[in-house]
């Protein structure tokens, strides 16, 4: 159904000014079909204000959007093959969940037993068959939330475009409709664009994504990728943790993760990189613990090690020798 | 503890009691029968005048007039209100602040200063008093208080709906009847009973602009020192009865929306 040899959604220097200042500042973007691609970035960086326009509830001052291969940059957002899930779902207060998910279809005046039919299903698919007459304003967050996939999921989109979805979810609920998401997604067979500043949802979810930074795109690629090898500090900071240490001979900085830090007592062997660091902060995370320590240039190193880890008792002020292989971490040459 | 649960009942009902004593004295003249030509002394217990609301022509050629004015103002203020609240609330105008600030004033103005300066307006355009210029009067002053009940109403409503609805397929003229429209549907029909009451209730403004024609508040304030038929307390009640009538549907539509 959808060409192999173009992207489900292409975005070509697009810009966006609002009031002189950029919130999109030129991006480009290639959605593969089926991808769970995400934009992954802090408030303000211009994440929801590019998903918008891919919708087409506004419009870029620079650049072209393509779906399917057409240019839609100015067809109006009812005529665009791409469906959304709003923040707070967006669900019509008046109508009961199977009307709101009839909507899309009865505007697309397909005969309504083809209408019973795919409303049947998309609320099968979100496992909500009986609670079909039910209003919105009945429905626990978690269930708005699958109305609203199932809302959008029955038009058959080219891709569906999610703007934080699961932001409003409490922390078990998320977890739980995370999973959801990736199996709805895997037996659709839809292109999903997620748009999110939870790092931890992007890393999991994702296939590719992209980080954004005050409008543009800093980098993109797999969460591994992203996660290992980012491009730079900021970059290295936003996905989590990281240990930035300089070069001995000046130049250079590398970047170690938190857990790619082990403790010990005795020095490095030759495979191996260390420090000698003092403990000044132990912090029990469950399955983890975060130990903050500092070496005696006063350079601060966070590790995060296991419970059943032989330095799970440290405590404060010991001192240590903090180890990493020595080809771990990504290094910057600056 | 009972003393003072007891004062609080005394007080509300003494309250209340104030509040109702002339809509109830409206309803019960409207079943006496006076001896001459005001009715304001209670004398006996008729049906005659329920049996003859229109018995009194004159009073009920301006009841009419009143209905169709006050009908037809209504309409005009919930209509251009409701495009006026939409404007504001869904766009970003320029000239928000002014346009709002300038929907307030004639609540602010006092009613005479309305009336004067809409007179002068209507006599330096030779505009011939009547019929027409009350409905200009009118709409203009229910407009005010139309576009700030819808306003209130939009704001409320989250405008991300709309764009759903179009995300849906939606034109956005479907998308404003199919979700719009009937979510703004109990704030359109508060602004129109709202607009209704204040124009068939209006006395300065259509003093001052109705020219030849005759209101049912004009009617009432120039028939009072002749007289006062008991028609006028039957036709009181039945706007009495239908706006409690109009009322009871809007909260309940209010509920189930």
């Amino acid at each position: 159904m959808i060409p192999a040899d173009f992207g489900v959604i292409e975005l070509e220097g697009v810009q966006r000014r609002f009031a002189g200042t950029a919130a999109v500042d030129g991006i480009d973007l290639a959605m593969a079909p089926g991808e769970f691609f995400s934009l992954l970035g802090p408030s303000g960086c211009g994440k929801t204000t590019t998903l918008r326009l891919i919708a087409g509830f506004d419009r870029p001052d620079a650049g072209a959007i393509r779906l399917l291969g057409q240019d839609v940059t100015d067809v109006p957002p009812h005529r665009r093959r791409v469906n959304t899930v709003f923040q707070h779902y967006a669900l019509f207060p008046h109508l009961s969940v199977w009307d709101n998910v009839a909507f899309g279809p009865r505007n697309r005046r397909l005969p309504e037993p083809e209408v019973r039919r795919r409303v049947g299903e998309a609320l099968e698919r979100v496992r909500l068959g009986e609670l079909a007459r039910r209003r919105p304003s009945q429905l626990s967050g978690g269930q708005q939330q699958r109305v609203a996939l199932a809302r959008a999921l029955v038009n058959e989109p080219a891709a569906l475009l999610l703007d934080e979805p699961l932001a409003a979810l409490d922390a078990g609920l998320r977890r739980t409709m995370q999973q959801e998401l990736k199996r709805i997604q895997r037996e659709a067979g839809i292109a999903f664009l997620l748009v999110t500043h939870d790092q931890d949802e992007a890393l999991a979810l994702s296939d590719r994504l992209a980080v954004m930074q005050s409008g543009r795109i800093a980098q993109y690629g797999s969460p591994r990728e992203v996660y290992d090898r980012p491009v730079n500090e900021w970059v290295a900071g936003f996905l989590g943790r990281a240990n930035l240490l300089a070069d001995p001979l000046g130049g250079g900085r590398t970047m170690l993760r938190p857990e790619q830090l082990t403790l010990r007592g005795e020095a490095p062997h030759a495979e191996q990189a260390g420090r000698r660091a003092r403990v000044v902060a132990v912090t029990f995370q469950g399955a983890t613990l975060q130990v903050v320590l500092r070496d005696g240039d006063g350079q601060e190193l966070v590790a995060r090690i296991g419970r059943q880890d032989p330095a799970a008792g440290v405590r404060i002020g010991e001192v240590l020798w903090v180890v990493w292989p020595v080809q771990a971490g990504h290094h910057w040459s600056s | 503890m009972r003393m003072g649960n007891a004062l609080l009942m005394g007080v509300a009902a003494l309250a209340y009691g104030v509040l109702f004593a002339p809509i109830v004295v409206i309803v019960v003249f409207g079943f006496n029968a006076p001896l001459g030509r005001f009715n304001l002394i209670w004398q006996g217990f008729t049906l005659e005048n329920w049996l003859h609301p229109l018995r009194d022509a004159a009073l009920s050629q301006a009841f009419a007039t009143s209905l169709g004015l006050a009908l037809s103002a209504s309409a005009i203020a919930t209509v251009l209100g409701g495009l006026m609240a939409l404007a504001l609330t869904r766009h970003r105008l320029r000239a928000r602040s002014w346009i709002e600030m300038l929907l307030v004033l004639p609540l602010t103005s006092p009613e005479v200063v309305l009336a004067t300066s809409l007179l002068n307006l209507f006599v330096q355009t030779n505009l011939p008093r009547g019929f027409g210029t009350l409905l200009i009067a009118h709409s203009l002053f229910c407009l005010s208080y139309a576009a700030l009940t819808l306003k209130a109403r939009l704001v409320e409503m989250d405008g991300s709906l709309e764009e759903a609805a179009m995300d849906l397929g939606a034109r956005p003229l479907q998308a404003f009847r199919l979700v719009t429209l009937p979510l703004i549907a109990p704030g359109l029909l508060a602004a129109f009973l709202l607009s209704f009451s204040l124009s068939l209730d209006d006395y300065i403004i259509s003093l001052f602009t109705a020219g030849e024609t005759v209101t049912l508040p004009l009617y009432i304030a120039g028939a009072f020192q002749r007289e006062i038929s008991p028609q006028i307390h039957v036709l009181a009640t039945m706007v009495l009865m239908a706006s409690v009538a109009l009322l009871g549907l809007s909260v309940r539509s209010g509920r189930s929306a």
